[in-house]
């Protein structure tokens, strides 16, 4: 009798021992997220490159947010309605901008997340090698890719004056090298292009505005490094008149950052210059959109871009690549260099300009690329810095970065 | 051949010998000769048994055919176990029990569905006997019934609003990995222990234990470690807290045995610390949003039972407001617990709770929305939100909740006990936020709406069987050997919209813009078996072991399992012939044992992609980083002690405990260059160790008739070091202060040291001068801490109660003070601004917010007055965390309450005969803080009671005065 029972306890052991390992492995899947390895499928590419964009818009528009803070063409003001920030206040100072600014982080790491899914999307879509929407995923990584790279050089710098960035864990990047990878993967890219489906994309609709965008890219990346003849070849094969913006684009889910933190709460102004480039002339009013907000006896100039939660923001436009074209052309042939301004000009309505030397060339710029990022890396270029050397000219690389990557050491605040 | 003869002759002979026995006798106190009704009298082997009726008489009648044994058992006594032959005159038996001062017979648990009493359990018992606490006090929440009561356990609430949530510390915090909060289990079912709260409203979550009634609650034990918890498994790792709901009693006299108790109580919260002018320009401001929030209880509990059924049901209606506006606490319980009785090899219980709470929250913590962020961040109030606009912000949370359970318990044989225990924990929350539109909200000036919708269903089954047994004579055996499985799965649900067009309609549908939007579901199990062995030789030896493995479900990888052992010795010194009679217990004790953290559901999924919506649809996104090479963490705990009572009147207890942790898992940022952000990776990352004493002295120097004193002294030193972080690099909070790092403490601060002024040529301060390396700093969780309490009862009917508790060697960052200075709110730093000449100028760190104090002179550059304003200066310099963390050494007069009981003015007088008790009493609670920290409170943390962030105050809620005054009937 009690052999028998030590039997069946001993049965009871092992059954249980041997089931309970079924039991909790029966659990209902989940519904809201899924192993990487099951997107390795032909009709998962749709839904990658999707999310490849998403993470592009959701940093965006945060970067040329800080950017404009940290150049002249927004400040902040702690009087304004709503201003809070002191992360936003100690970028537009720039003296003293601390590696832990947790603004700077939020651009900082979603960067890397878009420099990855970009990556990632081109070694997945690879392997995968087939599919209707296989050329499209393989553009947008490599475009994207380039891009993030783009970025990096131009937003970011592990000193005050020392531009660059990071790629996965690796030594810092300087600028100049950094825009020679953005320059290989929109290259790359360009390689890309023979894809049905750009017909249904929202931001690029067309092949050939695959190209031409890609190539206005290309000549950016080129101008900002300082190679002006390979510039000039790309920005020739750019974007043209008619073309649509390439945009970042958002919802309400997903909303414009410019639409809470530059409008409904004021955290970054305009710069009052923009007021006076419409005073001298009431067409400004076409491409430089402003207004006023008033609190008491003070008044400010708020940018009347993004007002609201869904609007998208120019990332490259045909008007930036012929005013890269009039920058290229401005010493060797400055009539053509003109004709290039007044191009951009007509299509606001404004009336053409009869000289043209740098300093009008630079409100050009200044006027037209308003909110787009494009005037810090013009205050570096033209070299009209309008703060103490010292300061910093681009967003610092974070703490978290030099925290987990040991080929980066810095000293402390 | 003769075997079998002799074993007829045996039976024959049994047979033949049957008496009838006729027991009866007499149960007093033995000191004082008090018949003692209601005491327990039964044969253990038989299950036979009876109750002694009020005036202290038992009467017992059967059948035996040997010597028997009977135990009389009976709370706040020794249990007797006495053995009388069947031949001897049973008649007119008197019993004197002895009392049991310091519960050393009361049933404690030292595992999973063991049961032993204190006197030889092998672990440091850690145990509060709630029912006794709420009789003579009144407690709006758990944890009260908890603080300074149990050595090596700390349970604060993480911020001071009403239902606001827990957070537990026990003994050196055990392994790295989690959280640090035990596991919860009431009568045996794991309750949800999860912060509630989808809406942001600052740090502060809502526990699920803000829906247990104290007033329910008989008693509280915690098994603070591996050594105790092994058999629990993987949720043994931080701890296990065991409570206990009320149960039907006999509760002779009057010729019922039914028990009613009523129990009101009214009082109010209020605010302790005023800020003071000289810490805030805006002083004012915040301290006139605060109210007192007064607190409405009633608890009507009916209970009673007799041979064959025992039941306890009670209703308890809590209504309690906070000392901010829109913070209060209506909560409605339900409680039935029956114990029945069908035939005498089975025991059947069952119980249910239902809770329907109702939790309002201010907005508070990092979040412009927030009274004190409104209030104490610059000198000019109310510049992110309104006051009024504040004000209309409503949170609401709905939650109901049941709680039951089923436990069957049958002894087949006479040696053999099964027991299976089955029970789930439901709830339903719903969150709901509502900003009015119109009210010039920053971020949604025309309204927003916000539901958040929980559901939470966890089932717990134990089973298990018991065998004992005598091997030998004087060597006993008790064999134990169980299951336990765990199945939870809950589900949620946002919505979010913004963009009213108008205020009368505030339905989420007539919203503009959805703005969020999505659910969420978790399905997870747990099993584990477990076995564990006593022997226990001639009642003064015992050695335990036990092992238990343990399984969880991973998505996506093998089901990570894994072997828990535990062993233990205990000695009765006190059985030797030749040890001193006045020490009544003498027990020494050690125990090991092991336990650890499963990785969570995701944690070995290297990459988990989810769905984002935007501009371009739904596309995908990372949602965490896994470790596909992660393995289990183990904790080892090994306790030392004893347990020592002398002349029944004291009591001494000590544990020296060591704990020790390898493979722990922790979350690694990686750095954003490499994209994968959007969780921390965990990884083993290496190993923790700490130790520490606890002990606890307890004294009743005086006990009469009308007066007894009851002291009661603890004092607990923890410390831990991370010993290996496996090569990785230190691990900082999101806030860059506090680290995880080897040859540290955890959680300590670690930051850089401002070490002075630095001043130019010509004398003028040009910025503080900071150390180039990190240094520590201190640790938010302190070294010692300890409590006192008295009871003392005079002229019989009066009782006094009075507890103070303590911390020491604790730093608190104050994160509040930091920004407060960074917005010029910080008086000091603007006068010495002004005296430096840089206010409203100068650099921008300064300049910005600070502008000059108007009759307040510059001081003159190379001066000593200049100097000292410099170095002053510096040490206030808020870009460095290092000058905002100060020591916060406290010492809380916790608790003081004074009652009075009527029972005996009432006995003389025939009208109120049919009260049984009727007491009236005073408390207070929080009564005063004496501490070097300069906030708020050093008990709060701004970070809720889950992350990283340990012991930063932003703009957290103290914890308020609260006086009651209470009334307690029972018929």
């Amino acid at each position: 009798m009690k052999k028998n029972i030590v039997f069946i306890i001993v049965m009871a052991i092992l059954a249980l021992l041997t089931s309970c390992d079924n039991y909790v492995q029966d659990v209902d899947p989940l519904i809201d997220r899924v192993e990487d390895d099951r997107l390795n499928s032909p009709d998962q590419l749709d839904f990658l490159i999707k999310g490849v964009k998403h993470r592009f818009s959701t940093m965006y528009d945060n970067l040329v947010f800080l950017a404009g803070g940290l150049s002249d063409e927004l400040y902040y003001d702690a009087n304004a309605p709503g201003s809070s920030f002191p992360t936003l206040r100690e970028i537009d100072l720039a003296e003293d901008i601390r590696r832990d600014n947790n603004s700077v982080d939020g651009v900082f790491t979603p960067l890397g997340e878009l420099r990855f899914f970009a990556d990632n999307l081109v070694t997945r879509a690879t392997s995968i090698g087939t599919g209707e929407d296989l050329e499209g995923a393989l553009f947008t990584g490599y475009f994207f890719g380039g891009l993030a790279r783009f970025f990096y050089a131009t937003y970011f710098g592990l000193y005050q004056e020392q531009g660059g960035g990071v790629i996965d864990g690796g030594p810092f990047i300087p600028s100049s090298d950094m825009y020679d990878l953005a320059i290989e993967k929109f290259t790359e890219a360009l390689n890309h292009t023979d894809y049905e489906g750009f017909a249904n994309w929202p931001d690029i609709t067309s092949k050939e505005m695959a190209e031409r965008l890609t190539h206005s890219m290309i000549a950016r990346c080129y101008l900002y490094k300082g190679d002006a003849a390979s510039a000039l070849t790309h920005a020739e094969m750019g974007m043209q008149e008619g073309d649509d913006p390439f945009m970042s684009l958002y919802s309400a889910i997903t909303n414009n950052v410019w639409y809470y933190q530059a409008n409904e709460r004021h955290q970054y102004l305009v710069d009052d210059r923009f007021a006076d480039y419409i005073t001298a002339d009431p067409n400004e009013a076409n491409r430089v959109k402003i207004y006023k907000v008033e609190s008491g006896s003070l008044s400010w100039w708020q940018q009347a871009f993004y007002l609201t939660l869904d609007a998208p923001i120019n990332c490259m436009t045909w008007q930036e690549n012929e005013l890269m074209l009039a920058e290229l052309k401005l010493t060797s042939d400055n009539a053509a260099a003109l004709a290039h301004v007044n191009k951009v000009r007509a299509s606001h309505g404004l009336d053409p300009l009869t000289t043209l030397d740098e300093a009008a060339l630079i409100a050009e710029r200044d006027k037209e690329l308003m909110t787009t990022g494009a005037r810090l890396p013009d205050q570096r270029r033209f070299d009209i810095w309008h703060l103490p050397a010292g300061t910093w000219k681009y967003l610092p690389i974070t703490q978290s970065e030099i925290n987990g990557n040991p080929n980066l050491d810095v000293g402390p605040e | 051949m003769v075997k079998k003869l002799l074993l007829v002759l045996c039976i024959v002979f049994t047979v033949s010998s049957l008496f009838a026995v006729d027991l009866k006798g007499i149960v007093r106190d033995g000191k004082t000769q008090e018949a003692l009704s209601g005491v327990n009298i039964y044969i253990a082997a038989t299950g036979i048994g009876t109750t002694s009726d009020e005036d202290g008489y038992f009467h017992l009648t059967f059948d035996a055919d040997k010597d028997f044994e009977i135990t009389f058992e009976y709370v706040g006594y020794k249990t007797l176990r006495k053995t009388f032959s069947p031949t001897e005159d049973l008649s007119k038996l008197v019993i004197d029990l002895e009392e049991d001062i310091f519960q050393t017979d009361a049933i404690v648990a030292t595992g999973l569905a063991s049961r032993t009493s204190k006197s030889v359990a092998e672990v440091a018992v850690a145990r509060v006997q709630a029912s006794e606490l709420t009789q003579m006090n009144t407690y709006q929440s758990v944890n009260q019934l908890v603080t300074g009561k149990i050595a090596g356990v700390q349970m604060k609430p993480s911020s001071g609003n009403v239902g606001s949530g827990f957070r537990f510390y026990m003994r050196s915090g055990g392994g790295l990995n989690g959280d640090e909060q035990p596991v919860i289990y009431v009568d045996g079912i794991r309750v949800d222990n999860a912060q509630l709260g989808g809406d942001y409203v600052g740090g502060q979550g809502v526990s699920a234990l803000a829906d247990l009634n104290p007033e329910d609650i008989e008693d509280i034990q915690v098994l603070k470690g591996s050594a105790g918890a092994a058999t629990y498994g993987t949720n043994g790792s931080n701890g296990v807290v065991l409570i206990t709901t009320k149960k039907g009693k006999i509760t002779p006299g009057m010729g019922s045995s039914m028990a009613i108790n009523y129990k009101m109580n009214l009082g109010y919260n209020e605010q302790w610390y005023k800020y003071s002018k000289d810490k805030f320009v805006s002083a004012d401001d915040a301290n006139a949003n605060f109210k007192t929030g007064p607190i409405a209880k009633h608890s009507l509990s009916i209970s009673g039972g007799n041979q064959s059924i025992k039941y306890f049901t009670s209703f308890d209606s809590h209504n309690e407001e906070g000392i901010l506006p829109n913070n209060y606490m209506d909560r409605k319980s339900f409680r039935g617990n029956v114990e029945v009785y069908p035939h005498e090899q089975v025991t059947l219980r069952f119980g249910g709770n239902y809770v329907l709470n109702e939790i309002t929250r201010p907005q508070n913590d990092n979040n412009i929305f927030g009274f004190l962020g409104n209030t104490l961040l610059f000198p000019q109030s109310y510049r992110f939100t309104d006051s009024l606009a504040i004000r209309r912000i409503e949170n609401v949370l709905v939650s109901n909740r049941f709680i039951g359970y089923a436990e069957l318990v049958y002894s087949p044989l006479k040696n053999l006990e099964a027991l299976v225990r089955v029970g789930m924990d439901q709830s339903d929350l719903r969150e709901d936020t509502t900003f009015p539109p119109g009210l010039g909200y920053a971020l949604w000036p025309d309204g927003q709406r916000f539901i958040y919708n929980r559901n939470n269903k966890q089932f717990t089954l134990t089973g298990s069987l018991r065998y004992e047994t005598d091997i030998t004579d004087g060597l006993h055996s008790k064999s134990l050997l169980g299951t336990q499985i765990f199945d939870r799965k809950a589900r949620t649900s946002t919505l979010q919209g913004q963009d009213f067009s108008t205020e009368l309609i505030s339905d989420i549908g007539a919203a503009e813009d959805v703005t969020a939007y999505g659910e969420g579901k978790i399905h997870q199990k747990d099993a584990g078996i477990f076995f564990e062995q006593t022997f226990a030789w001639q009642n003064q030896y015992y050695l335990i072991f036990g092992v238990r493995r343990d399984y969880a479900s991973t998505v996506g990888t093998q089901a990570a399992s894994i072997w828990y052992p535990k062993a233990s010795l205990v000695v009765r010194m006190d059985k030797y012939d030749w040890f001193p009679r006045t020490l009544n217990l003498f027990k020494l004790r050690a125990a090991y044992g092991e336990s650890g953290q499963l990785p969570g559901l995701t944690d070995g999924i290297p990459l988990l992609w989810t769905a984002a919506t935007g501009g371009y649809g739904a596309g995908a996104v990372l949602s965490s980083i896994g470790n596909a090479k992660l393995e289990p963490e183990r904790v080892k705990e090994l306790e030392f002690g004893f347990d020592a009572e002398f002349l029944n009147r004291y009591a001494f207890e000590f544990t020296y405990y060591r704990q020790s942790a390898s493979n722990s898992i922790i979350g690694l940022e990686e750095p954003p260059s490499t994209g994968l952000t959007a969780s921390n990776r965990p990884f083993n990352i290496g190993a923790i160790e700490g130790w520490g004493i606890e002990t606890m002295l307890q004294a009743t120097p005086v006990k009469s008739q009308d007066f007894q004193l009851d002291l009661s002294l603890i004092y607990n030193y923890q410390t831990n070091e991370v010993t290996d972080l496996g090569g990785a690099q230190p691990i900082f909070d999101g806030f860059d202060v506090n680290v995880i790092k080897e040859g540290l403490p955890k959680h300590e601060f670690y930051t850089y040291a401002v070490l002075g002024a630095t001043f130019d040529d010509s004398g003028v301060y040009t910025g503080p001068d900071v150390a180039t390396e990190r240094s520590s700093f201190g640790n938010p969780i302190p070294t010692n801490t300890g409590s006192f309490s008295t009871n003392f009862r005079f002229l019989k009917n009066f009782n006094f109660y009075f507890m103070v508790d303590w911390a020491s060697n604790l730093k608190v960052f104050d994160n509040t003070g930091v920004f407060a200075t960074r917005f010029g709110n910080n008086p000091e730093f603007n006068r010495l601004a002004t005296q430096l000449g840089i206010a409203g100028g100068g650099p921008g760190y300064v300049a910005y917010f600070v502008e000059p104090v108007e009759g307040v002179e510059e001081l003159t550059p190379g001066t000593p007055e200049y100097k000292a304003a410099a170095e002053k200066f510096a040490t206030l310099d808020w870009r460095y965390d290092a000058n905002y963390i100060y020591d916060a050494d406290y010492l809380k007069i916790r608790e003081i309450s004074l009652s009075y009981t009527f029972n005996d003015l009432l006995k003389n007088v025939s009208a109120f005969r049919y009260i049984r008790n009727l007491t009236i009493g005073f408390s207070a609670r929080n009564v005063f803080t004496f501490t070097d920290y300069p906030g708020a409170d050093p008990e709060v943390n701004f970070a809720g009671s889950r992350s990283l962030i340990r012991g930063q105050d932003f703009l957290t809620l103290q914890n308020p005065r609260t006086y009651n005054f209470f009334v307690q009937l029972g018929l």
